[in-house]
């Protein structure tokens, strides 16, 4: 036999021993499991007679890598041509020109590369083509050059090779093993008076060793155990020094060979091992290798702590490892987690802070009163506030007029402008406070009709002081009134911004066109009386004059007119939801994806599946919980800074609300909290386990990668288009449905829409991986075709970015189509309905507080003006649609 | 899709309002551009910074 085919007196060689190593990376974990494993089969068919091992071994690699003989071609075509361009490159790396191509393609493409086998003699060929190809490299492909060269500096071992001292030490363990084989790797045979104990490791055995801490997955390298008629040697066993290799040939040999054929005597009939318990009961081998691999991998220290859990050291040892070691990619998880929660938070503040502000609003202006006498938009008569007064029952009763009116220095702020007889009344305390009202001469306050008491802030921000002119856009033009007071705090400063003028009730309606009228009327019950039978006396007594509500009912119709800014909020919510869980989801999958390999690695030195699964919930539990506290100072911060443009679009399509004051939703930051948190969690359960599904050695294997099933999941596409159909079953919903069952249920069946784009994303994405190769087929640019390659080639993950950015620019959409919809709808029922060309209102888009109505002089004015044909007056009753009034 | 059911069903469910379907063409196609924009951002800034790491040092990593 030689050298080269794998096998030398007694001993099989495997992994490093054997070379099979990616000579650009070094790596050789997966070689070393794929070679035990084909090792342990031909050792199989050796024993059963079937086939000869120096036969049978050297065949199997060769089928196994067939191209490994490629790179010695390849190298010495390079050599021998000795040009080397980009566009050859692509014809290489697509594998049009043959075994060569495919070596070039493997490396490009990441995957399984040929050059994984290359025996230990065959490195000596590569050595030697190496310096000629790279001097010629160098000169014509910087990019590859500096590839190779630095693969060469990194990994000057794999360049340099030793397999003489490989083969001299096997003949020497092989020849004097008492059994007829001996798989052999370099922690048994390599390392053995090379590096010794606790000396330099290999590169596998480094890599093993990084996440848990070098020096500490090393044992013995030369230790040797087992029995019958396989002698496991060194690195392929477990008190060899690299466990990964140890785990998986023990595997190998003892259970997958052994289960498929039933012949091959497998490692658990030999003597009780004392560190894998082989031969023993399983409890007691369970025992013994639970403390076997927590001396081995965490250090002697843990016997004095048997205490702590294995999970807690995996946290402490591994994860933290990790974490310090990718510091960047776990800060850009915990963003990712951040990003999620801090959407629903402020999305969730800024709902809470609009409806409370609203809220407010309302309160303050019905201050302390029980009932509200009102007439609709046609006004309360003023004499009906004497009878009200003298109802029994009555504490007191206050005529308002109130309206929102136009600066006319600054048309685009409107001013509320609230006319009662505040300094008289004490019902008013709460708006405007006596102490906060500075009114230097009451008497001229009162006496002249254009006296204004105005906020601090709106005198501020207007520049304006005490015994200035305001200019008013009222419904008969422009008017001048006089500041004549200052309030500085109350209630008052609470509303709109501070944007609040106060007058005396007759000047208030003087100017604003009221007449006798009155918007409304505040009437307060005495003490001890019962405001129900005060209700029904008020409501006889102005009968068919005006009604008689409870004051709060006022802000119940208002929240009714606010009904669709809420749902619009909820389903915002809704979609904030949705989306801060796709990026959770996302976010925390492909961190955990991007381990595959450690947790391969940890699976194969011996921790069980089940403690990863625990490992990756638990550690991405912790960092999803520091992201989501982020995130939820940065949802308050969002919150605060997105409050006001918000409360603004809503002050323009609904009514006047200032959300500046901030509000927090503690249910939304329990909705948040959990959603993310949940959504990590999750992610990081079904990725773990999607990972540790796939056997190790396939998840070892330097070009590990998820392969494309190709085409289109027909499953999938069938569920996803049952849930879009899904969609409309909310048609079916009966109409008297309550808010809570009609919102609930327009959310489960968006829910399901999205569902179903999370489920079709996959095939999205292969569907046009498969478009992108074929729109590429003739193309000769290098970078366009590795992009069509390489854009199905994990459609799982790249389906998961699909489905964050689909259901993002879903909630865009619908926000988008349903503002369109309202204002196309608006637009043309005001068409149909007046057929006018053009319409004047008063400024009030919901008549909740009321608006100056307009005169007659102004429709006459508005007739006068040159090419108007005519002027209808209309007026819609409170409640209804926006109001247009025309003269 | 589902700014059509909101529109068509939901909306008429929850409040009654009857509107017309209207498309936001020009709004959308904006987005998508802007979406298309940010993706291939998202994409090059990292592509560009790892271009930026030797060779050897992604290889050791």
């Amino acid at each position: 036999m030689c050298p080269g085919e794998g096998a030398v007196g007694g001993a099989v060689l495997v992994g490093d021993a054997l070379g099979a190593a990616n000579p650009f990376t070094g790596e050789g974990i997966a070689q070393a499991l794929e070679t035990g494993r084909i090792a342990a089969e031909a050792v199989h068919d050796h024993l059963s007679g079937r086939c000869p091992m120096e036969v049978g071994y050297g065949e199997r690699l060769r089928e196994a890598f067939p191209h490994r003989n490629d790179w010695l071609d390849w190298l010495a075509w390079l050599a021998e041509r000795g040009g080397f361009r980009m566009r050859e490159f692509w014809e290489v790396v697509s594998g049009r020109v043959g075994s060569v191509g495919r070596g070039l393609r493997a490396i490009a493409l990441e995957e399984k590369p040929p050059a994984a086998a290359l025996a230990g003699a065959d490195q000596h060929l590569v050595q030697k083509s190496w310096a000629k190809a790279e001097e010629i490299i160098r000169s014509r492909n910087p990019m590859l050059a500096k590839l190779l060269s630095s693969v060469r500096e990194a990994h000057p071992r794999e360049a340099g090779g030793v397999p003489a001292e490989y083969w001299k030490q096997a003949r020497e363990h092989g020849e004097g093993l008492d059994g007829p084989l001996a798989l052999a790797d370099t922690g048994g045979l390599g390392c053995r008076g090379r590096w010794g104990r606790g000396g330099k490791l290999g590169d596998g055995a480094a890599f093993a060793a990084r996440p848990l801490g070098r020096g500490r997955a090393l044992a013995g390298n030369d230790g040797r155990a087992g029995g019958g008629d396989v002698w496991l040697t060194g690195g392929a066993h477990p008190g060899g020094g690299v466990l990964v290799r140890a785990r998986s040939a023990e595997r190998l040999c003892g259970s997958a060979v052994a289960q498929r054929t039933g012949a091959f005597p497998r490692a658990t009939q030999a003597p009780a091992n004392p560190h894998t318990g082989c031969g023993d009961d399983r409890s007691r081998v369970a025992a013994r290798r639970r403390d076997f691999l927590r001396r081995r991998l965490f250090g002697r220290r843990l016997g004095s702590r048997m205490n702590e859990s294995l999970l807690t050291h995996l946290i402490r040892t591994v994860s933290w490892s990790y974490w310090r070691s990718h510091s960047v990619r776990t800060v850009l998880t915990m963003i990712g987690v951040g990003m999620g929660v801090a959407t629903v938070v402020s999305i969730a503040n800024i709902s809470v802070s609009v409806l409370d502000s609203f809220r407010k609003m309302i309160d303050t202006l019905a201050g302390p009163a029980h009932f509200e006498v009102t007439n609709w938009g046609a006004g309360v008569d003023a004499s009906l506030l004497d009878e009200i007064r003298s109802t029994p029952g009555v504490q007191e009763a206050n005529g308002v007029v109130e309206a929102f009116v136009p600066l006319a220095d600054h048309p685009e702020e409107q001013v509320f402008l609230f006319g009662t007889n505040f300094l008289e009344s004490n019902a008013w305390e709460a708006l405007f406070p006596s102490d906060a009202v500075h009114i230097e001469d009451s008497l001229l306050f009162l006496s002249q009709p254009d006296s204004v008491a105005a906020q601090r802030a709106l005198l501020e921000r207007a520049g304006l002081k005490t015994g200035d002119p305001l200019v008013l856009l009222t419904a008969s033009g422009p008017a001048e009134v006089r500041i004549r007071g200052e309030i500085e705090a109350g209630g008052s400063a609470q509303l709109f911004g501070g944007a609040v003028l106060v007058m005396d009730l007759p000047a208030a309606q003087r100017l604003l066109g009221k007449g006798n009228k009155l918007d409304r009327i505040a009437v307060i019950v005495e003490d001890g009386m019962r405001a129900d039978e005060v209700g029904e006396r008020l409501t006889s007594e102005v009968a068919g004059r005006a009604q008689v509500g409870h004051a709060q009912g006022r802000g119940e119709r208002a929240e009714l007119l606010l009904f669709s800014l809420r749902a619009t909020l909820l389903i915002m919510s809704l979609g904030a939801v949705i989306v801060g869980s796709f990026i959770v989801y996302q976010t925390v999958g492909i961190s955990v994806q991007q381990r595959y390999r450690i947790l391969a690695i940890l699976n194969a030195v011996g921790v069980r599946r089940r403690a990863l699964l625990h490992l990756c919930v638990v550690e991405t539990f912790l960092v999803a919980a520091a992201g989501a506290l982020v995130g939820l100072l940065a949802g308050q911060v969002l919150s605060r800074v997105a409050a006001g443009p918000v409360g603004g679009v809503a002050s323009q399509i609904w009514l006047r609300v200032d959300a500046a004051e901030h509000v927090s939703s503690t249910s939304g930051v329990l909705v948040a909290l959990s959603v993310g948190i949940m959504a990590a969690t999750v992610a990081a359960y079904l990725s773990a386990r999607a990972t540790l599904a796939s056997p190790t050695v396939e998840a070892l294997r330097p070009s590990a990668m998820t392969p494309d099933p190709g085409g289109l999941d027909a499953r999938r596409v069938l569920i996803a288009s049952a849930l879009l159909s899904a969609v409309w079953l909310v048609a079916l919903a009966p109409p008297d449905l309550g808010l809570a069952e009609t919102v609930s249920l327009v959310i489960v069946t968006h829910s399901l829409g999205y569902a179903a784009v999370a489920l079709i994303a996959p095939s999205l994405v292969q569907g046009a991986g498969w478009l992108a190769r074929r729109a590429v087929q003739r193309s000769t640019g290098f970078a366009s075709r590795l992009a069509a390659e390489n854009l199905s080639r994990d459609a799982r993950r790249s389906g998961a970015t699909v489905i964050v950015i689909a259901s993002a620019f879903g909630i865009a959409t619908v926000v988008a189509v349903l503002a369109q919809s309202f204002e196309n709808s608006w637009m043309t029922w005001i068409r149909q309905r007046f057929a006018a060309d053009l319409y004047v209102g008063h400024g009030e888009r919901v008549q909740l507080i009321a608006g100056p109505p307009m005169t007659r002089d102004l429709g006459e004015r508005i007739g006068a003006v040159e090419g108007v044909a005519a002027v209808e007056p209309i007026r819609t009753p409170e409640g209804a649609w926006p109001v247009l009034s025309l003269d | 899709m589902l700014g059509a059911q909101i529109v068509l069903v939901s909306l008429r469910l929850v409040t009654g309002w009857q509107l017309t379907l209207t498309f936001p063409g020009m709004e959308l196609l904006i987005g998508l551009v802007l979406v298309a924009l940010i993706s291939a951002a998202a994409g090059y800034v990292p592509a560009r910074i790892a271009t930026r790491r030797s060779a050897q040092a992604v290889v050791a990593d």
